[in-house]
């Protein structure tokens, strides 16, 4: 693939852009990241992304890694993981970080809304079940706090705990002696983060220009 | 008016306002800054201060000049210079009673910052710009070199400052280290128009155009009108605005921070969040105040703090936020601890499957919905004094703390007056108050006479655990099985826990183990671990029995891998803080 002027391209662009919402210049940067990590072949693989110096000291880095093999962000209902991706699904996973725009609906940013947050649900699913199990919500709870050290992982049971609970007695109020919560849904999930602005805050500000030349 | 011809008060010197006054008065607002919401905003802020006051002032001043020429008011003699002059001084707009009002009715918090903040840097503006125009205002002829030194003189007076704002802001903080704790900073949006009608009419002024206005040079001319309007106009915004404020924003409904609704799982994914964006920022190199704000945080944490904080261990603030709602919890869990036993069964243990099963089912129900009930009670009536917890206002201190155990004693004596419950498969557990059952805390073992409910019927957020377990389908933990009271990680932990344990010591032995409570004031490790060990060694006076009991191998299916390291203390390590020191919540 030359340039993204060429007309080829041009029209991949477009199909791209108007799937994901970017504008061409956008992914046209995008692309040429995408070139940088995967060392100029079509598709990359997950240790491609292990290469970004930054990425090594995020506590989730893991989540976010495999948050871009995830069939479940490319499509409604897509299952599994892939092995490697080509560049309409990293341009997909990153559309998630759009910012809505000025003037959208509420209908419109409750969507927005939902997609992000099952963005974040499907970092803790990891088993794809849909639900959030104790386990795998105190597995993040672990890598959040892998960073403050001395904290250790009974700390992060507790706190997974009770963020549990908090769950439960919300969505689900009172529950007959045989019943075990299982885990947490996507509506519940939705529920309880209502306090979280969410469509405004988990934006990335995609930029016109090339800053790809500053990137380690 | 006669009061003007006399001189400035002797102590309002300009050398004494700039000099000493000032830096005072930006250290405060500096030091109780909330820096998250504050970079947040900091485009924001930065543009209010610095453009919307330079604008402010040169619109003014032109506007006031063109005035000044309308024959009717007779001040034709005023020039440009001077009008921007007094422009430059009236403002500087004042956060003081501006924010006490906005914090009184909980506006929302970004209005609340970019007031504070635009306040806080228009201060430097403003005096930069007054410097300008007053060197400006003495000469008779302007000329275009002249205007370009002005410009210059801005940068220069405006960096130079910020060289010495942050000189002695290390200083400050370097001093701090050693003579008291580091306050944490608490723990974003567009502004709609209510929201920008109340930052404007917010305006405010106050003592720095006072004193601006009386330092004035007596070569300016119209002077005595400049001081006697100064006047004025800060009567005026200070009392018919600032009175009008807090009705007339009520009545538009400027909106109002959201206090009550911060749980743990908002918290949690906050911060999920955050990293993500972060993460996904680093990976198609596109930054944003993400990036810069964990590059920051990096920088923070491996030299400054190290540098100018004196206890530095780092503690994420999710686990800051959890700890403090788990203050709250029990705050209230004593608040409305009854003699009422009875309503806590075996909620705290569970038995293993296999033999109590029948047992354990039959209390379920009840036990979830106390629990439901706790949980509710306990979750939405969230204090106002965790939210103000670092309000300028009030500073944290240990009364808390105290409170807690205070009230744990007056528990602890109402239950013993109570007596105990027997229940006959777990008499032995009465005797296991020194060591726990799995996934248990420490603290469940209070008050005594609860022993016998499997070892504790304390209605505290602990309980939760059990059921916790149950509803997620891992069961077989064992009442029976115990854990031995391994080393705490923090002093705190270790001091609370020895003191609590030590209370049980006080019940059954009447031992006068004053010493421990001075754990209390003791912050270092040392002590604490020696304390620690010293009780111990109680321990195992008590009961052999107990520490037979922690050899038992752990049930292969329990809930937590490692028994043996799973010592309830870390999970709910607030509970046994004998203090409560402000530790500072770092970012992962």
């Amino acid at each position: 693939m030359g340039s993204f002027q060429s007309l080829p391209d041009d029209h991949h662009y477009r199909n791209l852009s108007k799937k994901t919402g970017f504008s061409l210049e956008q992914i046209g940067i995008l692309h040429n990241r995408f070139k940088q990590l995967s060392l100029n072949e079509e598709i990359l693989r997950r240790d491609d992304f292990n290469k970004v110096q930054d990425l090594k000291d995020n506590p989730i880095r893991s989540q976010i890694v495999e948050a871009f093999f995830d069939r479940r962000n490319f499509h409604k209902d897509g299952v599994g993981s892939m092995e490697e991706i080509g560049f309409e699904e990293f341009l997909t996973v990153m559309s998630y970080f759009r910012a809505p725009a000025l003037h959208t609906t509420e209908e419109q940013r409750e969507v927005i809304r939902r997609a992000k947050l099952r963005f974040l649900f499907n970092m803790h699913d990891t088993d794809n079940d849909g639900t959030i199990t104790l386990e795998e919500y105190r597995h993040v709870v672990e890598e959040l706090l892998s960073r403050s050290g001395s904290l250790g992982k009974e700390t992060a049971k507790g706190i997974a705990d009770t963020a549990m609970l908090e769950v439960a007695s919300i969505s689900v109020g009172h529950m007959a002696p045989d019943e075990f919560y299982e885990g947490i849904t996507f509506e519940q999930f939705l529920k309880i983060l209502k306090g979280l602005e969410i469509e405004t805050r988990m934006n990335i500000h995609f930029l016109n220009m090339d800053t790809t030349v500053l990137c380690k | 008016m006669h009061s003007v011809h006399e001189e400035p008060p002797a102590v309002l010197t300009s050398n004494m306002f700039f000099l000493y006054m000032l830096p005072l008065i930006v250290l405060d607002s500096g030091y109780f800054m909330p820096t998250r919401p504050f970079f947040e905003n900091f485009g924001t802020v930065l543009w209010f201060a610095v453009v919307g006051t330079l604008w402010n002032s040169i619109g003014i001043g032109i506007s006031l000049f063109g005035i000044c020429q309308i024959e009717a008011f007779g001040v034709q003699d005023i020039n440009l210079q001077e009008n921007l002059l007094f422009a430059s001084i009236i403002s500087a707009v004042e956060p003081v009673a501006v924010l006490t009002v906005f914090e009184d009715i909980s506006v929302h918090e970004q209005l609340h910052i970019v007031v504070f903040g635009e306040s806080l840097f228009n201060d430097a503006v403003t005096v930069v710009l007054y410097n300008l125009f007053n060197h400006v205002a003495e000469l008779h002829v302007v000329e275009a070199g002249d205007v370009f030194l002005g410009i210059a003189r801005f940068f220069v007076v405006g960096l130079g400052g910020m060289m010495f704002g942050l000189l002695f802001g290390f200083v400050a903080a370097f001093t701090t280290r050693f003579t008291g704790k580091i306050i944490n900073p608490f723990r974003t949006i567009p502004f709609n128009f209510k929201d920008q009608f109340g930052l404007a009419y917010c305006g405010l002024r106050g003592a720095v155009s006072f004193a601006l206005a009386y330092t004035l040079p007596d070569s300016i001319g119209p002077k005595k009108l400049f001081i006697t309007s100064t006047i004025v106009i800060i009567i005026f915004t200070v009392f018919i605005q600032g009175i009008t404020i807090r009705p007339l924003l009520k009545l538009m409904n400027v909106r109002k921070t959201n206090r009550n609704l911060e749980t743990i799982n908002v918290g949690i994914h906050k911060r999920l969040m955050e990293h993500t964006v972060a993460g996904i920022e680093d990976l198609c190199g596109q930054w944003s105040h993400y990036y810069w704000k964990d590059k920051f945080m990096k920088f923070n944490n491996r030299f400054i703090r190290k540098i100018l904080i004196r206890d530095d261990r780092p503690e994420s603030s999710i686990v800051a936020l959890y700890k403090k709602l788990e203050l709250q919890n029990t705050m209230e869990i004593l608040d409305s601890m009854t003699g009422d036993i009875s309503a806590t069964p075996s909620l705290i243990s569970l038995p293993d499957e296999r033999k109590n099963a029948s047992k354990t089912r039959k209390v379920l129900p009840s036990d979830v919905r106390n629990m439901h009930e706790l949980l509710s009670k306990n979750m939405y009536k969230i204090r106002q004094r965790t939210v103000s917890y670092t309000n300028k206002h009030s500073l944290p201190n240990d009364v808390t703390a105290k409170e807690i155990l205070i009230r744990r004693h007056t528990s602890l004596r109402r239950s013993l007056r109570a007596g105990s419950f027997h229940r006959p498969h777990v008499s032995k557990a009465s005797q296991k108050f020194l060591s726990l059952p799995v996934g248990q805390s420490l603290n469940s073992r209070l008050p005594p006479g609860r022993f016998s409910h499997a070892g504790d019927g304390c209605i505290e957020p602990e309980i939760h655990l059990s059921s916790v377990s149950s509803m997620f389908r891992h069961p077989q933990r064992s009442s029976s099985r115990t854990i031995p009271l391994r080393p705490l990680g923090s002093p705190e932990e270790v001091s609370s826990s020895v003191k609590v344990v030590d209370e049980e010591n006080e019940k059954h032995r009447g031992f006068r183990s004053s010493h421990l409570r001075s754990s209390f004031t003791s912050s270092a490790h040392q002590p604490s671990r020696s304390l620690y060990r010293s009780t111990r060694n109680i321990i195992n006076e008590d009961g052999g029995s107990e520490h037979e009991e922690q050899e038992s191998p752990p049930d292969p299916h329990a809930w937590v891998q490692d028994p043996q390291n799973n010592n309830s203390d870390m999970q709910f390590p607030l509970l046994r803080r004998s203090q409560w020191p402000p530790q500072k919540p770092q970012d992962e």
